[in-house]
């Protein structure tokens, strides 16, 4: 009969097609089967995905700013690595640094005997061949203020700035570094995409490689002796959704996802293996306003709005209260920088609806018959608040502030739209008021220069990379280049308070929240992960610190 | 034979069309593929650094629309699809390579299983039209055929995928498996691709069967079925033999439009278990505004669905005699 | 003057006729009750669940309760409310889309098929290019870069789906055409549209409603399905936003399965409903799917048993 024939067709049919698949989209070695806790020295780590990830291209470029997870916290070093949780600078590659006066150099000791993969040594040559190909073919690799790196000897380098930068030891501090004697001989560094790389980091060997998976095996020049503990680590490719069903049911080992409701959805499952630890260590996430434009030209206005929103319930409402809410000073609480006097101080990020009223009642902004307020030229204050549409966070928590908002008569439309668009629309200055991402750095410097300094405004309908609320404080800017131009901690600590007092009074943006640093870790095969009593790292996995995690953790038994 | 070249001569005009919708309408989109980097990366790289990366990209170029469409055109035919930004610097063609093949193994399954079914059923259900079957068959499907692919397959996710715990409800095969000839891989990819593939089959039956059985009704009130009966066939024999070759002919003409469907059920099955397929990854280049790969992706996409098509007029020809003759 | 009486009495007997059928079909009588019921709850949403179906209205992510017929999502809000006001917005938009895709359909495929040659060879090609350009695809890239506003989707859909109901026009109408009244109209000198509109519409009455619940269907279906990747207005409340929150919330890993299943429930129903009734109208104008048949079987079986209660009578 034709049907049965039509079957008979199939099976070798479906056979070929699973192994056409299978040996087209592999690519791959051979390997071990890399099943994790065989024993102790053959131990893999499992990690959780990027959560966005679909495919892995074999792109080890540390140049690029694709490249697949592990090339800048496995494979390739920096100079110093920066802990945010207590704000220490751990030399790496390098072990010691000086400042030039006035910060306008810096001065690293590189660290003897670190041999490249390939078995090379380490040397001054691989800096300054790291700063010179990122200035020549990737637009300086946004360190525009280095305006040289000098080998002074085989192991000291030395970096001269345009001007003052004292932030600079986070910044090209934690670049990581590619040997030269393999980058200068690739012509085109943009385009190259690494399939092999060689680095000074724990992990180099490509033990396995598919799209959807691949392995880092131990590096067996590491610098670091007896160390890395366990023989590699596995980086699959997981959307959020899979991710966070892996997650729970125990198969992956370190990740960095939110999973709402942790206890119940996670730790429940399994309490003796499964912890989590959200350190609050991110960046402040602000709703910013457009300062060019009445009335968020008026601080009293900025305030008042601030005033409105009830930050305990926003935050409880969209993380489950893993975070710490906005506070008066702009830095998160978890900061080095922090301090608490300024923010118990002002009182403009705690909820106070009839003062916020009264306040917007008092500088002339009348209550319509509505129930919306009207300027003092007569228009109804109703504006549009826009947040990126996949950020689902930012656009829940967007519409609870428009709530509170609307107690003190003033309308937010929320209105999400593509982050392309949103981007694009504070980058021109064609906004009201937006939800935004948080903009960290290792000092406050950057948080305080992007939201108050008068060096990089720019025009409305021109494109501005900072600022974009386009606040001028001739006051803030010239605390920041003294910032900028102190390389002490109690120096900076200083001024780092004035620049806080100076926030807390003009009110350029609107703190709501710290972006929570998420962690999950399961101690069934591994150990040492960092925790609340032991933060000598956050729970991230993409970023620099995660290589302290990954020469600390060891496997079980 | 003039029925072929006048579909190939259709099909060539179809590519044409679709391959300027898909130049025209990354660009009308504000914003451009570094800003998204910098809503993914947030907080960790500084406008310094974004702005290098837009340098790098490339993104800023003054080439006039109609230039940017020749120098498109003229790409494709060498077979360049450009590089991809969001996976920068591996080309388009590499991306798609490693997806395109789990796509076109979850697609043709579920279309060939659905089609199969379905027939089958229709077949049943338009002979025995006034039993039982027929009332309880019919309905159940149309029903599984209403329900939203994407809900079904969370719903299966959750039921057979978490709660019991049966089926592997993530990825084309355990990552902790290296791709091979092996035997245990290919039973893991077939493991794997069970809730996706039976999803997406419980949703496509009811479409062939409502089509199938319509047509077999109107074939079985033919005069020549009468005469079969008559002459004291069995009645399989009618049934299939002269029932079903004839209403095979209406129904394959949909066949085609079916491929269309099944990419579409595809890709919201795709991102449900995170199957590594060309759907899923079309749906992260939106995104991520990867011009260049969504560009490939709609084109590789359109290309597959015109083959089919034009491989179901294939299938036509042999089967209808009368389009043979010019 | 006799053209209009005529032609509105054809339309008036089908109608009747099909009406009367379809009255009996128990398809289409379900399906019937079914989208009448959603629509009724659309209608009333403000009695049956007052209030802003968006405010915070108690803890997260509660169980159903007495309180809480649906329980509560994940951000506090009430999940029976948000499914009843959900109704207004899906299956508004699929009406809007639905009867766009037929008025379109309509349009190009009666245009087609009564202008015929090179009218109908650039129309015909361009349904054919629409047809064979996958959908969904085109969709998510569409819905991606134009605005998120609920016109704007229905637009979008409206020219991703239009291609089908036209070309099941068009292949009726062309029959429609050759009929000898048409032909006739056309020789007095009957103005295109008129005879468009007085001779041709008429006959292809049942065709027209079953594209147009087939677009309907369409309509809620693909907006659902758009709204879940998150390709929609994600400020309205609507079924398909409901599931995006759902999934958001991974409300099946924490096991609040009655933040997802509602909703994809009633999806399920409505899209089932109108199936069936298209099913209905279908089998109602195909002659050779009416069910005379099974009329004849019934009367047997009810003489069967007449006969087996005779001994007892007796």
């Amino acid at each position: 009969m034709r049907s049965k024939r039509l079957i008979a067709a199939c099976v070798p049919l479906l056979t070929g097609g699973a192994i056409l698949v299978a040996g087209c989209s592999s690519g791959a070695q051979s390997g071990q089967s890399g099943h994790s806790g065989s024993s102790a020295s053959s131990a893999i780590l499992q990690m959780g995905g990027e959560g966005e990830a679909t495919i892995y291209t074999r792109n080890f470029n540390p140049f690029s700013p694709n490249s697949d997870l592990g090339t800048t916290t496995a494979i390739y070093e920096p100079l110093v690595v920066y802990t945010p949780t207590n704000g220490k600078y751990t030399p790496w590659l390098a072990t010691s640094w000086t400042w030039g006066p006035n910060s306008t150099s810096l001065t690293f000791n590189l660290r003897h005997g670190v041999k490249w993969s390939d078995g090379k040594p380490f040397t001054a040559a691989d800096v300054t061949d790291t700063f010179q190909i990122l200035k020549k073919y990737f637009g300086g690799g946004g360190f525009p203020y280095v305006s040289s790196v000098v080998a002074v000897s085989p192991y000291v380098v030395k970096f001269s700035f345009s001007q003052p930068t004292s932030p600079a030891l986070g910044q090209v501090g934690q670049q990581v570094i590619a040997p030269q004697h393999i980058w200068s001989k690739i012509a085109s560094p943009a385009k190259y995409t690494n399939p092999n790389p060689v680095g000074t980091g724990p992990f180099t060997q490509i033990t396995s490689f598919a799209p959807q998976s691949y392995v880092l095996g131990k590096n067996p020049q590491y610098w670091q002796p007896g160390k890395p503990y366990f023989a590699g680590i596995r980086y699959p490719a997981y959307s959020t959704q899979s991710e966070n069903e892996a997650i729970v049911q125990g198969t992956v080992d370190w990740a960095d996802a939110y999973i709402p409701n942790v206890q119940k959805t996670y730790i429940d499952k399994n309490p003796k293996d499964f912890h989590y630890w959200f350190a609050k260590t991110g960046g402040t996430i602000p709703l910013v306003l457009n300062t060019t434009m009445a009335p968020f030209n008026d601080v009293t206005v900025r305030k008042a709005i601030s005033m409105a929103i009830n930050r305990e319930a926003n935050v409880e409402s969209v993380y489950g209260s893993y975070t710490a809410i906005g506070n008066s000073t702009g830095l998160s609480p978890t900061s080095s920088f922090f301090d608490p006097a300024v923010a118990k101080a002002d009182d403009w990020t705690t909820q106070n609806v009839a003062k916020a009223n009264a306040m917007l009642t008092a500088a002339g902004y009348k209550m319509g018959s509505n129930g919306v307020r009207l300027t003092p030229s007569g228009k109804p204050m109703s504006y549009t608040l826009e947040t990126g549409s996949t950020s689902s966070d930012y656009v829940q928590s967007a519409q609870n502030v428009a709530a509170d908002v609307k107690k003190i008569g003033i309308n937010l439309m929320v209105t999400p739209k593509a982050w392309n668009t949103v981007i694009s629309d504070v980058e021109l200055g064609h906004f009201q008021i937006a939800h935004m991402f948080e903009q960290l750095g290792t000092t406050p410097f950057t948080f305080y220069d992007f939201y108050m300094g008068c060096s990089n405004i720019v025009p409305i309908g021109k494109l501005a990379l900072q600022n974009f609320g386009r606040y001028c404080d001739p006051k803030a800017t010239k605390l920041l280049a003294q910032f900028a131009a102190a390389n002490t901690p109690s120096a900076q600590q200083q001024i780092a308070d004035a620049l806080q007092t100076e926030f807390a009074r003009v009110a350029p943006v609107i703190p709501l929240f710290t972006q929570p640093d998420w962690g999950e870790f399961n101690t069934a095969r591994f150990t040492g992960f960092p925790s609340a009593s032991n933060p000598y790292a956050t729970g991230q996995t993409r970023y620099p610190g995660a290589v302290i995690v990954l020469t600390t953790v060891k496997p079980v038994g | 034979m003039r029925y072929l070249s006048s579909r190939l001569g259709f099909y060539i005009v179809a590519l044409w069309g679709s391959l300027t919708i898909n130049f025209l309408l990354p660009r009308l989109a504000p914003g451009d593929p570094a800003s998204s980097l910098l809503s993914r990366m947030t907080g960790q790289l500084t406008p310094a650094q974004i702005n290098a990366i837009r340098v790098v990209y490339g993104v800023s170029t003054h080439a006039s629309l109609f230039q940017q469409y020749t120098t498109y055109l003229s790409q494709l035919a060498h077979g360049n699809l450009g590089i991809s930004t969001a996976y920068f610097p591996t080309p388009v063609a590499t991306v798609i390579k490693s997806a395109i093949l789990w796509t076109i193994l979850l697609g043709t399954v579920s279309l060939l299983i659905g089609f199969l079914l379905g027939v089958s059923l229709g077949i049943l259900v338009a002979w025995r039209r006034t039993t039982l079957v027929d009332s309880v068959v019919t309905p159940s499907t149309i029903f599984l055929a209403s329900v939203p692919y994407f809900w079904l397959a969370t719903a299966a996710v959750f039921v057979l995928g978490i709660k019991l715990n049966w089926l592997p409800v993530s990825h084309s095969y355990n990552i902790d498996l290296i791709p091979s000839f092996s035997w245990t891989f290919i039973g893991d990819v077939a493991l794997h691709a069970v809730l996706p593939a039976a999803t997406i089959i419980a949703v496509s039956v009811g479409n062939w069967l409502i089509v199938m059985r319509s047509t077999m009704i109107s074939v079985l009130s033919e005069d020549y079925i009468t005469m079969a009966t008559a002459k004291g066939l069995s009645p399989l024999r009618i049934a299939l033999n002269y029932g079903a070759r004839n209403a095979l002919l209406p129904v394959t003409t949909s066949a085609g439009i079916a491929v269309g469907f099944i990419v579409s059920g595809a890709l919201l099955t795709e991102i449900v278990f995170s199957y590594s397929g060309v759907g899923y990854l079309l749906y992260t280049a939106v995104e991520g505004l990867d011009y260049p790969l969504i560009q490939g992706l709609l084109l590789i996409i359109t290309l597959g669905v015109l083959g089919a098509n034009l491989l179901v007029d294939l299938v036509y020809v042999l089967l209808d005699p009368t389009v043979r003759r010019p | 003057m006799t053209y209009l009486r005529r032609a509105l009495s054809v339309a008036r007997r089908s109608a009747r006729a099909a009406f009367t059928r379809l009255t009996t079909s128990k398809k289409a009588v379900f399906g019937a009750a079914v989208v009448l019921c959603f629509i009724l709850v659309g209608l009333l949403a403000p009695v049956i669940a007052p209030g802003n179906p968006l405010a915070v209205v108690g803890p997260q992510n509660l169980a159903p309760s007495a309180q809480h017929l649906l329980g509560t999502t994940g951000e506090g809000n009430d999940v029976f409310a948000q499914v009843v006001w959900g109704t207004r917005n899906s299956l508004a938009v699929g009406f809007l889309t639905g009867a766009t895709i037929a008025i379109i359909g309509v349009a190009i495929g009666l245009s087609a098929a009564f202008f015929g040659g090179w009218a109908d060879n650039v129309l015909t090609l361009l349904m054919n290019v629409f047809l064979v350009i996958p959908g969904l695809p085109l969709l998510v890239v569409m819905a991606a870069f134009l605005p998120r506003t609920t016109l704007s989707v229905s637009f979008v859909l409206a020219i991703a789906g239009w291609a089908g109901s036209a070309r099941v026009i068009r292949s009726q109408a062309l029959s429609v055409v050759k009929r000898d009244y048409v032909a006739a109209a056309t020789v007095i000198g009957e103005r295109p549209l008129r005879i468009i509109v007085m001779e041709v519409l008429p006959s292809l009455s049942s065709l027209i409603a079953s594209a147009l619940f087939g677009a309907i269907g369409y309509g809620i279906g693909s907006l659902a399905a758009l709204q879940f990747l998150g390709l929609g207005d994600l400020t309205t409340v609507s079924w398909g936003t409901i599931l995006y929150w759902a999934q958001n919330n991974s409300s099946l890993l924490q096991g609040t399965w009655w933040q997802f299943v509602p909703a994809g429930a009633c999806l399920a129903l409505t899209c089932a409903a109108i199936s069936m009734l298209n099913f209905a109208i279908d089998e109602v104008t195909n002659p050779r799917l009416r069910t005379i048949r099974e009329r004849g079987v019934r009367l047997v079986r009810r003489a069967r048993r007449a006969r087996q209660e005779e001994p007892h009578a007796a």
